[in-house]
């Protein structure tokens, strides 16, 4: 951790910001955050803590209902991102925002002009590393795609960089070299607002955290220890029940996405029986327009033991979705909610075997809580299930059989209540393979 | 079904308005032209008859248009397919000349191969995701010229100087006439029960609705992309054949270089229109032929030329795009008011 | 005699460069515009009733360039704002194109006029603008931060609207640029290739450039040679008889036809499959985050 000698006068302090949405959600309560020149401040939560509202309010995306915020000591009111920019205060988010056709330099170029590209150079060279900036993004690595596009928002003008899950669908090892990136960057005197719930890497490269919880902050100061942070987190304090015991059709497939699991779930697929399957991201699963009933009909229309009412019953409630009746539009319902129904659907058809890639992702703790336990009913039933996270504490909460996928290798199997946590991690990481 | 027709019937309403325009531009009194449409095509007892068969025809090959529209799958061929329909049926009663002489062989000819016509963009889309509006559209010209050299050339008759036709179809080969109308419609009406069933009664049905919506869930139900495609497709060209082979043996009784009068592109506007409902279609199909022979009719009288009729089918459309659109600022408004 | 024949090809050529190139403008950017026959006839009409009226034939290629345009832009209002089904505005447009060019094209209907003169052997001022046209279009894109836009339109408006780039607008952009182009191969048409108008006049040539646009693989210098190779088709029923072939005219005229469909099939065939990048947005409506 590095003092705050370099300066004492904050570069971006937004205080007492309330953000009150026209439906009358209150996404922030008098929030304040404050981040000096050469800071990585950490900023974390819950999803629906009020992360995403204060950093649009930040970026000019939502304008705070109550509360000011000072650049560089003065008070400004910042009206849209442009102006944020202005500013020098720049957002990466969590989705691609590069051309995927486009080189690096390219996408750089497109973003300014040929002293942009002067600049962004100057910057990779200062920082010494290797960026391949010829290559089409779209078959670079998440890891150099993403550098990519911090270095263009500091070759623009950035300042404060504010980065949203930069993490994610990224491998531990490519995780690493970001972050050592971004130290190189802090020693240069760029700050950055770290969004992550990675609550590793915050601590090791955050100066400091601010953490949300139910739209007030619940916590500033130094990452110094874990299960504070987590303790400041969470409503309640989670404590797991205990693991359950191992359930051998339980099968847990722990790696980052990308390492070859669609071409596993594929095989996993063509099964001669009844197989359930959750893909990585609902849409693909369901057809928006047609009712609940409607969406579990067409799964089994060559099929005469499923009846499609009474699933569609079932699985409103047995998961928890909030739906007027199983006749309403599957797409008006939230995401969260359509991700429950889609795995509700799929234990319940995959009488044989249930594939489920990723399933929760984006859910809310309870949601996540939830499934796990049905995925445990469904495995106690007969099903042979095949859980695919990148999540090692889920892999170890579930209570399955654990394996570990790097570049479509699989490890051995081991128990969920007997896994080395390091050890499963470098391994996701591509350490520790025999040859 | 109520929400559809109103819809379609609201459509043709505000076409109808924004067309009087074009009447007004070439010096007409609109309400005067639409009233003598509307005379010409219903009140009057041959052009009512008229009107019946060319709605006869058209509704048949928006039925079929309708099943492959609502899998998403644009079948833009309708005309080509009409019109290999009527060269197959021509094909049978000229050149095959069956001992049995009724219309059925003919049509049942015309009705399967404008099914086949449909099977080259079925199988470039399937194996090679070639666009079928292209592939389907492409074989209207070529369907186009093959009649032109069957009209021109081998089959033209002798007697009539002049006129490039092919001989009258002997009464045998022809639909019969009850009570004095042709018994065209009747197949309209069979055709658009037996739409009705295969879209709402069969898995096939369904199946279409979840491609039509979304392609990748259809997949992802691991169900069968060809079986899709050529199902639709032949479907859909299946019946434009039979349309064409309709007109020949219960309208035309003749081949002529008009006889590709542009149904084909009518139909799918029939379609749209009607969100492709099969219970709506008949009745926008009667309509919509009152319109057409309606302005046929005039066309002289008010100096409105029949291409015009062109600027209806575009003005339709924009009614069916803005509909979506409307539902979409219906929607919007919504949103903002909640 | 030879010259008329490699003029005739020519000619028949510049319309298919013409309208492909447009159109090539606006599926970069993500616009697919399947009423380009409509436009094309629209604008040909046009032409031929500018020329009848002013007999200049300068400014009948203007007026025919601001009728593509205008066609254009409301296929693009409605593609772009509105957000509609690209297949539908398309068609919407195609319709009333056709109808619209029918209906007013009825007066004018066999006026003959006098076609273009040749300025530099048998190439017109079209011809010229055609080819022009595609050079500095390639260079523009491949050298300028113009093309990086335009691409990038297409590829990922998002990106783009991340920089604060106005995307709904630059897509409008193209759309009246590429309209612009398809109406001059309408002009090309009436003012040189069959200088009267009829309907019909277009022959399908709106279609067939949909196809020239995918074959050439958005680029514009390959589409000079296909567009050629096409010219030369759709002249075959013509061909035929000119040079006693023995093959009935009419069957001759289905040429073009069935070669799009096996341009279209060789295009879409493996090999050649990885080369051909269409745009990726193509066809896909652009919503903003949160509309």
């Amino acid at each position: 951790m590095i003092s705050r000698e370099r300066s004492d006068k904050p570069l971006l302090k937004a205080e007492n910001i309330w953000v009150v949405y026209p439906d009358g959600t209150i996404a922030n309560k008098g929030v304040s955050i404050s981040v000096y020149p050469g800071e990585v401040h950490g900023l974390l939560g819950e999803n629906g803590a009020g992360k995403t509202s204060l950093v649009h309010a930040i970026y000019g995306v939502v304008r705070p209902s109550l509360g000011r915020i000072l650049v560089d000591g003065r008070e400004v009111r910042i009206s849209s991102p442009r102006h944020a920019r202005r500013l020098g205060i720049f957002m990466v988010p969590q989705h691609n925002v590069l051309i995927p056709r486009f080189s690096g330099r390219e996408n750089i170029l497109l973003a300014g002009d040929r002293k942009t590209l002067a600049r962004a150079m100057d910057i990779i060279s200062s920082i010494d590393i290797d960026l391949d900036i010829e290559s089409p993004v779209e078959t670079l690595e998440r890891g150099l795609v993403k550098k990519i596009e911090v270095i263009r928002a500091l070759a623009t003008g950035a300042r404060l960089l504010i980065l949203d899950e930069p993490t994610s669908v990224m491998s531990p090892i490519e995780a690493r070299e970001l972050l050592e990136m971004i130290r190189g960057l802090r020693e240069m005197g760029y700050s950055f607002i770290y969004i992550s719930h990675r609550l590793d890497e915050v601590m090791e490269v955050c100066d400091r955290v601010t953490i949300l919880r139910g739209g007030s902050v619940s916590y500033v100061g130094e990452p110094s220890d874990v299960r504070v942070l987590e303790e400041r987190m969470f409503r309640e304090v989670d404590v797991d029940e205990g693991v359950g015991e191992v359930m051998d059709n339980l099968n847990i497939i722990l790696g980052v996405e990308g390492n070859g699991q669609l071409e596993y779930a594929r095989d996993l697929l063509t099964y001669n029986g009844f197989v359930g399957y959750v893909p990585s991201y609902p849409y693909a699963s369901i057809v928006p327009g047609m009712s609940l009933v409607d969406n579990v009909r067409f799964r089994v229309l060559d099929r005469e033991d499923v009846n499609p009412v009474e699933t569609a019953k079932y699985i409103l409630e047995r998961y928890e979705v909030l739906a007027r009746d199983i006749y309403m539009d599957i797409g008006k319902l939230s995401g969260g909610n359509i991700q429950r129904f889609v795995v509700g659907r799929e234990l319940e058809i995959g009488r044989d075997r249930c594939v489920l890639m990723f399933p929760s992702r984006g859910l809310d703790t309870r949601s996540t809580r939830l499934i796990w336990m049905r995925v445990r009913e469904a495995a106690e039933r007969g099903v042979d299930v095949y859980y695919f996270t990148e999540d090692v504490m889920e892999a170890v909460n579930l209570g399955g059989v654990v394996r570990i996928m790097y570049r479509r290798r699989v490890s051995d199997g081991v128990d969920s209540n007997e896994l080395d946590v390091e050890w499963a991690r470098r391994l996701m990481s591509g350490i520790g393979w025999n040859a | 079904m109520r929400k559809e027709l109103l819809a379609a019937i609201l459509s043709i309403s505000i076409a109808l308005s924004l067309y009087s325009l074009v009447i007004i531009y070439y010096g007409g009194d609109p309400i005067e032209v639409y009233i003598k449409m509307v005379r010409n095509a219903f009140l009057d007892l041959n052009g009512f008859r008229e009107t019946v068969k060319l709605a006869a025809s058209l509704g048949i090959i928006s039925l079929g248009l309708a099943i492959a529209f609502k899998a998403g799958i644009w079948n833009i061929g309708g005309e080509g397919q009409y019109i290999i329909g009527g060269l197959a049926a021509a094909f049978v009663v000229y050149v095959l000349s069956p001992p049995l002489e009724n219309p059925v062989i003919p049509l049942i000819a015309s009705a399967i191969a404008g099914g086949i016509y449909t099977s080259i963009p079925s199988y470039l889309k399937y194996r090679l995701d070639v666009n079928e509006v292209l592939s389907t559209l492409m074989l209207n010209y070529v369907a186009l010229y093959i009649m032109f050299y069957y009209v021109y050339g081998g089959w033209r008759d002798p007697a009539t100087q002049g006129f490039p036709v092919t001989p009258e179809i002997p009464y045998s080969y022809r639909m019969p006439i009850i009570f004095g109308y042709e018994s065209n419609i009747i197949l309209l009406l069979l055709a658009s029960l037996l739409v009705y069933l295969i879209m709402y009664r069969t898995r096939f049905g369904f199946k279409i609705k979840v491609y039509g919506l979304n392609r990748d869930a259809y997949e992802y139900a691991g169900y069968s992309k060809m079986r899709m495609i050529f199902g639709t497709l032949f479907i859909s060209g299946l019946m434009a054949g039979l349309a064409g082979g309709l007109d020949f043996t219960g309208n035309f009784y003749r081949l002529r270089p008009g006889f590709a009068s542009g149904l084909g592109y009518t139909a799918i506007i029939v379609s749209l229109m009607s969100s492709n409902n099969p219970m709506v279609i008949p009745i926008a199909s009667i309509l919509f032929s009152g319109f057409l022979y309606g302005s046929y009719t005039v066309a002289i009288v008010a100096g409105v030329p029949t291409e015009a009729t062109y600027i209806m089918h575009g003005l339709l459309l924009l009614m069916v795009i803005s509909r979506s659109a409307l539902d979409k600022v219906v929607e919007w408004i919504w949103r903002m008011l909640s | 005699m030879e010259d008329a024949f490699i003029a005739l090809v020519v000619n028949s050529s510049v319309v298919l460069l013409l309208a492909s190139l447009g159109e090539m403008i606006k599926e970069r950017a993500g616009i697919l515009n399947l009423g380009i026959e409509g436009i094309m006839s629209l604008s040909a009409l046009s032409a031929v009733a500018s020329y009848i009226a002013f007999n200049d034939h300068a400014l009948a290629i203007l007026v025919a360039g601001i009728t593509g345009s205008t066609l254009s832009l409301l296929h693009g209002f409605f593609s772009i704002y509105v957000k509609a089904d690209q297949v539908l505005s398309g068609l919407g447009v195609l319709f009333i194109g056709l109808g619209l060019s029918g209906a007013i094209g009825s007066a004018y209907s066999g006026m003959e006029i006098e076609p273009m003169e040749p300025i530099i052997w048998l190439f017109d001022t079209l011809s010229i603008l055609a080819y022009a046209s595609a050079i500095i279009f390639y260079v523009l894109t491949r050298y300028t931060k113009l093309g990086l836009i335009l691409d990038g339109l297409g590829d990922n408006p998002e990106g783009l609207d991340y920089l604060g780039y106005d995307v709904y607008r630059l897509r409008m952009l193209a759309v009246v640029v590429g309209g612009f182009l398809v109406g001059l191969s309408g002009a090309k048409i009436t003012l040189s290739l069959i200088p009267v108008w009829s309907m019909g006049v277009t022959g399908g040539r709106g279609w067939i450039a949909l196809a020239l646009v995918i074959s050439s693989m958005w680029n514009p210098i390959l589409s000079i040679p296909i567009s050629h190779v096409f010219g030369l088709l759709t002249q075959a029923g013509i061909l035929s008889q000119v040079f006693n072939l023995p093959i009935d005219s009419r069957i001759a005229s289905t040429t073009p036809y069935i070669s799009t469909i096996i341009l279209l099939t060789l295009v879409h065939s493996t090999r050649f499959k990885r080369l051909v990048k269409a745009p990726r947005t193509l066809g896909t409506p652009y919503r903003r985050r949160g509309e």
